[in-house]
């Protein structure tokens, strides 16, 4: 996927997070874009590891760095306790009007992610995430082990919301298999 | 016994700043004293992020580390030892093209690991009372970016912050006031002495209690301070337009004289006996030789270098072109290619990097918010996209015209989807 393509989807995806109620900072976008990757198969060509508020792409983090200094994101302030929100500019429309394909290709599972995590804050797109992200990894363990293992990497995370976030990142990956957008 | 280790020494022929000593005379420093700087850094931040005054009862809770002062002096041997050799694997000239001038999968980072897990520092790490663990070492180091598949732990990763983090890295800290330094840059010089001293442990903003590195109100000028005599660094000096076209041509030469070395097969090595035989000094003796003799490969490349004829800048990213066409200096590239041939033209897009104001601020009602709602400073600094087109200079006048008459035509996308192939 080309530079022009993956700026596209991450534009298209930022004004749905936005414009449904979500704060869509930095965290948000990369949560989304974590989750249109590993559960949708929207290859977007970042690469994951388990880091800041869970799955972290530093790919990810420079082709937002390049988005705002191209003028297509800006970091807008809304509250002082929480990071700025990534909005779409006024020129970027220009630039999205280029890439209709794939707009339309990838609007679909863009939709579902982002009903699915609209009205999340930071620390639950962070449970969410991480167990998705370990449910990928560590195959054959079971549920009890899996919460443990939430825990062990994210101390800060009770033992009670880890199971909770196991079973939201369980249901999440069977409902996107029912629709058929699991590659 | 690190210091004195030939990997160590190596970094003493490694330039800091690579050719922009052609631009700045007085930047001639190298990584050696660069990484003595960060160690001693590092040291310093240490001390003050896990001074017991200094932390909270959930940060300590959530960071079992500081709690055990048998396992912060580890720790803090640990980040030492990571922030000495942090560099070591750096190629000649800290050159930064290391996807064409390495093997596949290979960075500067992966080598430096390669140092410090080999059997030669094993055995200095071993010696060391107490032992310290080479994937430790390694972790803070290089940082989970090039350690993707190592995991870290929250202390693992606050400590590896120290060292790489963007906000407050001390290789950052260190190279900004060293290169201000040598090169006489004055905009890159700030108060690390403050900043140094109000940074501290926190719990992130935005409803998670994940420890980070940040700051207290107090110190919020001077990470301002930094961030702007980043800014400054970066406009000045890191991505002047001559600095990076001499970095092309370096590329250039590199490739060219690489290709001649059939026992690498067209890299630099990654075996580590190769990679300390290969300093700043073999490539200058190679270039020299092949600036005056035009049947050596690179010669054209060498030349450009060591006779100061290198290439013009023909054409510099403009924000308004972004809206006409979604990677112009790369459209102008391929229609200059066109028009010149390869050989005439040049280009230079140098790596973006984040401004650095993702951190928390703790302000004096112990409340802690997002430094970029705290300073309107750091609010308002953004990334700069770069892009350059180079011709060489016998072309330049002629190049200039075709350009002028033709740019608009040559960026315009209007009627045309870019996402054809979709």
């Amino acid at each position: 996927m080309n530079k022009g393509k993956r700026f596209a989807i991450l534009l298209k995806l930022s004004s749905e997070l936005l414009g449904h109620g979500s704060w869509c900072g930095e965290t948000h976008i990369q949560k989304a874009v974590f989750l249109l990757q590993q559960v949708l198969s929207v290859d977007v060509e970042s690469q994951f590891i388990l880091y800041k508020h869970g799955p972290f792409s530093f790919d990810l983090r420079d082709s937002i760095t390049e988005m705002i200094a191209n003028g297509l994101l800006e970091e807008v302030i809304r509250r002082s306790d929480y990071g700025p929100t990534l909005m779409a500019t006024k020129e970027s429309a220009g630039f999205l009007e280029r890439f209709p394909k794939t707009t339309a290709k990838y609007s679909p599972q863009i939709e579902f992610i982002t009903d699915w995590i609209r009205d999340k804050n930071v620390g639950e797109l962070e449970r969410l995430t991480t167990a998705a992200f370990l449910i990928e990894n560590l195959k054959n363990i079971d549920y009890e082990e899996m919460a443990n293992e939430l825990v062990r990497v994210k101390p800060h995370i009770s033992m009670q919301d880890a199971r909770a976030a196991i079973g939201d990142a369980q249901l999440l990956i069977k409902t996107a298999q029912q629709h058929k957008y699991v590659g | 016994m690190v210091v004195d280790s030939p990997f160590f020494q190596r970094l003493r022929h490694i330039n800091q700043l690579a050719l922009s000593y052609l631009i700045y005379p007085g930047a001639t420093h190298k990584r050696f004293e660069h990484s003595l700087g960060v160690m001693e850094l590092a040291g310093r931040v240490f001390d003050v992020v896990t001074k017991q005054d200094n932390l909270t009862d959930k940060i300590r809770n959530l960071l079992p580390p500081l709690k055990h002062f048998s396992q912060l002096d580890y720790w803090k041997r640990v980040l030492r030892m990571a922030a000495l050799c942090h560099d070591a694997g750096h190629l000649p000239f800290s050159h930064a093209a290391e996807h064409e001038l390495l093997p596949q999968g290979w960075t500067h980072e992966k080598i430096s690991r390669e140092i410090i897990e080999s059997p030669e520092m094993q055995a200095i790490w071993s010696a060391m009372t107490p032992p310290l663990r080479p994937e430790h070492i390694t972790k803070l180091a290089v940082g989970a970016k090039h350690a993707t598949d190592l995991q870290f732990s929250s202390w693992e990763r606050v400590l590896s912050e120290i060292i790489v983090g963007d906000a407050f890295g001390v290789d950052r800290i260190d190279y900004l006031l060293r290169d201000s330094h040598h090169t006489g840059v004055a905009y890159g010089k700030f108060d690390h002495y403050r900043l140094i001293d109000e940074l501290r442990i926190l719990p992130s903003v935005e409803n998670s209690s994940e420890p980070a590195l940040g700051i207290k109100e107090g110190g919020i000028h001077s990470a301002e301070s930094m961030a702007l005599a980043r800014y400054f660094m970066f406009s000045q000096v890191y991505f002047h337009p001559i600095r990076l076209i001499y970095d092309q041509h370096l590329r250039d030469f590199l490739i060219a004289w690489l290709s001649e070395n059939k026992l690498f097969g067209g890299t630099f090595s990654t075996k580590l006996d190769n990679h300390l035989m290969t300093t700043d000094n073999e490539v200058n003796v190679a270039m020299r030789t092949a600036a005056f003799d035009s049947r050596k490969p690179g010669h054209h490349a060498a030349r450009a270098i060591l006779a100061h004829q290198h290439f013009k800048v023909l054409y510099e990213r403009n924000p308004q072109d972004i809206k006409l066409n979604s990677e112009p200096g790369a459209t102008i590239r391929d229609a200059a290619i066109s028009k010149f041939g390869a050989d005439a033209i040049s280009y230079s897009n140098p790596k973006l990097k984040s401004v650095g104001a993702d951190f928390p601020v703790q302000m004096r009602d112990d409340r802690v918010l997002a430094a970029i709602a705290v300073s309107d400073t750091l609010s308002l600094l953004k990334p700069r996209a770069i892009e350059y087109v180079y011709v060489k200079p016998e072309r330049y006048d002629e190049a200039i015209k075709w350009l002028q008459e033709n740019k608009e035509e040559i960026l315009s996308t209007k009627g045309k989807a870019e996402d054809e192939g979709e």
